[in-house]
């Protein structure tokens, strides 16, 4: 599509509609201080609106930045006024995925732009250039399905904060739920497994109980370990899974804490470890002994007779 | 023939060409007027169009598919792994269930599930010929619900109503016929010299109501219970599976009273208890299917099977409470678990298997005792 460089007052521009935006999550520290040192290179594309304003099609970042920096005209690309909206979608998408490969976000964000203004064998044909290698046209769909979250969440999802499984299920919540849960995600360190896990117990507390995940999450002792002071993320992301393993398995984490002061009343040494069954299902326990000598062995022989006519032993093997 | 509401519901019979001239093939077809029949070679074109449907679980329930088993109808229990089991035979002579529970494990174990019934009874009938012939000793009690409802194929064939007939002639091993319905009236009438307990799956009103979907309530099953009773057939019943939720404990107690309020404990065979347990794939298919029940959210651990199973002190606690119920209503039936291990024998019945001589022998001189099998 043709387009004239042109130079525009930068109050022209129509920040606040940001119908082809696809960036999102980007560190624009290192662009404002490229375009404070030598200028704008590329200038943004954009498109005149009925009303004489213009609207940004690619190069949010670049007009707000010179904004901030107190231009007072920018150089623009301007599309054809009557330009339609499959090619500025197309521009808007190529221009972002030809400098970077775009992030979870931007991926949904392209998708769904390409999807609502474009014919179904172009929105195909871009899907290469927007995830980076070919890919199936119904995993595209499952990606664009990502712009139905709660804004809150795409910045968090951008930065790789909420994994794309995770984001997937949240998708498939009430919205107050997807905001509740994924809002609780991208404050702690967590890998995608645990992610999963604590989604998993909140979803499972909320429907045994039949409340919403929101209720579960607005517990007073839940919020007291949010509120709380640990200056560490992950002793928060420890003591919320704790919390929440206690809340969905009560007898179960109740009977691993009571073993668990069973077995330190055994004493034992560093030298032997006690793996009870999992889940205390079974009646297998393991024992494991370490020495380097024969004196070792002796030692851990007379200890193990003292656990032996140790009456926690009792206990521990629910004799 | 009085039709069962299920059969209502099968909108096709795919008949399988190999057992298209089959006479059970005939009366089925016959018996289901309304339904379309198609023939098939093989069930894969079945499966893929099951697949195909958004609920394949709930589509395999709407078809019928006639074929022959092409292995041995009689077999023994695949059982459970690191758990007692009781040393049942299965006479299998089809698979899957037109009733539709939240917990059923049919739902999972067929890929994709679908309504299947065996004709090439005269097979069946050669097997067991030979099975009464040659009396494997540990092969006493055969059972036709294992893998389907036992009675829900009796609106549309004469199956059960020759296999009690058949167990009738010999003393070496009964027939249990397993069901949640109460659709009894057809054995009524027949002979068969008490080498058939008809065993009805009992739960209590509430898990009835909200995870047994098209199944006959607990009255319906004990009225049916007392007219077999009255027609002379030894009863058996199976709380299996027992599910745990808020106050579960009285509820089930009082299945224990009103089971023994309708029948004698003198023509019970046996009780068994089996709390809820399931392959981990059968919990994402109950939250879709079921999206009401509370099944998935018990307190479930990964057993020593690698099923999901209540952590084991809820279950016991659950065990403790009914064995004490029938000891104290009906001292005198014998009660077993269903897949449970020595501890939890030893702490709800005193004892374990292997003092007894193993389920599998007490089962046995149950039936002995009230079946009078050799």
């Amino acid at each position: 599509m043709d387009c004239k460089r042109i130079t525009s007052p930068v109050e022209r521009i129509d920040e606040a509609d940001t119908t082809f935006a696809v960036s999102i999550g980007r560190d624009r520290e290192a662009l404002g201080r490229s375009i404070a040192l030598v200028g704008l290179m590329h200038p943004p594309f954009v498109r005149q609106k009925p009303d004489g304003r213009l609207q940004v099609v690619s190069g949010f970042a670049r007009a707000a930045i010179c904004k901030e920096q107190g231009w007072s005209q920018i150089p623009v690309n301007l599309l054809p006024e009557n330009g339609d909206m499959e090619a500025c979608a197309c521009i808007a998408v190529a221009d972002n995925s030809g400098q970077r490969p775009l992030n979870t976000m931007e991926q949904a964000r392209a998708v769904a732009l390409l999807e609502r203004f474009c014919a179904p064998e172009k929105l195909e044909a871009f899907l290469p250039l927007v995830f980076g290698r070919p890919s199936p046209i119904s995993f595209a769909k499952k990606i664009a399905a990502l712009v139905q979250l709660p804004p809150s969440l795409h910045l968090p999802l951008a930065l790789g904060k909420i994994s794309l499984p995770v984001a997937q299920r949240l998708c498939q919540v009430q919205r107050d739920e997807a905001r509740a849960i994924g809002s609780l995600l991208a404050d702690l360190p967590l890998s995608v497994s645990k992610q999963k896990e604590i989604f998993d117990h909140i979803e499972q507390i909320a429907a045994r109980e039949e409340t919403t995940a929101a209720d579960v999450l607005d517990e007073p002792d839940f919020r007291q370990i949010l509120q709380g002071s640990q200056s560490d993320a992950n002793v928060t992301a420890n003591l919320v899974r704790a919390w929440l393993k206690m809340r969905r398995f009560p007898n179960l984490e109740k009977a691993m804490q009571d073993f668990d002061k069973a077995l330190a009343g055994l004493g034992l040494p560093p030298s032997i470890s006690w793996q009870a069954p999992p889940f205390l299902e079974g009646t297998v326990h393991r024992l494991a002994l370490r020495f380097e000598n024969r004196a070792d062995i002796e030692n851990l022989r007379d200890i193990l007779d003292q656990i032996i006519s140790n009456p926690a032993l009792c206990r521990l093997l629910d004799e | 023939m009085n039709l069962m509401p299920w059969t209502r519901k099968i909108t096709t019979v795919f008949v399988d060409r190999q057992v298209e001239g089959f006479a059970q093939t005939a009366q089925v077809i016959k018996n289901l007027p309304h339904a379309q029949v198609e023939k098939v070679d093989g069930p894969s074109a079945i499966h893929s169009k099951i697949r195909q449907e958004a609920d394949s679980a709930g589509a395999g329930k709407k078809i019928l598919y006639l074929c022959a088993n092409k292995g041995r109808f009689l077999r023994p229990c695949p059982g459970t792994s690191h758990y007692s089991c009781c040393g049942y035979t299965i006479a299998h002579i089809g698979t899957y269930c037109p009733m539709d529970c939240a917990y059923c494990v049919l739902q999972a174990y067929f890929h994709p599930p679908i309504l299947s019934f065996f004709v090439n009874h005269d097979e069946l009938f050669g097997q067991l010929d030979e099975f009464f012939c040659q009396k494997p000793p540990d092969m006493r009690r055969v059972g036709t619900g294992e893998f389907t409802d036992s009675l829900v194929w009796d609106s549309i064939s004469d199956l059960s109503a020759r296999l009690v007939e058949r167990f009738a002639l010999q003393n070496h091993a009964v027939l249990e016929l397993k069901t949640k319905t109460a659709f009894v009236d057809r054995l009524l009438g027949l002979s068969h010299n008490r080498k058939t307990i008809v065993a009805f799956s009992v739960n209590t009103p509430k898990v009835i109501k909200e995870q047994e979907r098209s199944t006959a309530s607990l009255a319906a099953r004990l009225a049916a219970a007392k007219k077999c009773q009255e027609s002379g057939y030894p009863l058996a019943f199976h709380f299996d599976p027992l599910v745990i939720y808020p106050g579960c404990e009285a509820e089930y107690a009082k299945v224990v009273e009103q089971i023994f309020d309708a029948v004698s404990p003198q023509n019970t065979v046996w009780i068994s208890l089996g709390a809820f347990r399931c392959m981990p794939d059968l919990l994402p298919i109950i939250r879709e299917r079921f999206p009401a029940s509370k099944l998935p959210y018990g307190e479930l651990i990964p057993g020593l099977d690698n099923k999901m199973r209540y952590f084991k002190p809820l279950r016991t606690a659950l065990f403790e409470v009914m064995t004490k119920a029938i000891k104290d209503i009906a001292p005198g039936v014998t009660a077993y678990f269903c897949m449970e291990d020595e501890p939890a024998w030893k702490k709800c019945f005193g004892f374990a298997p292997a003092q007894r001589g193993g389920i599998a022998v007490m089962l046995d001189a149950a039936a002995q005792r009230v079946c009078g099998i050799e």
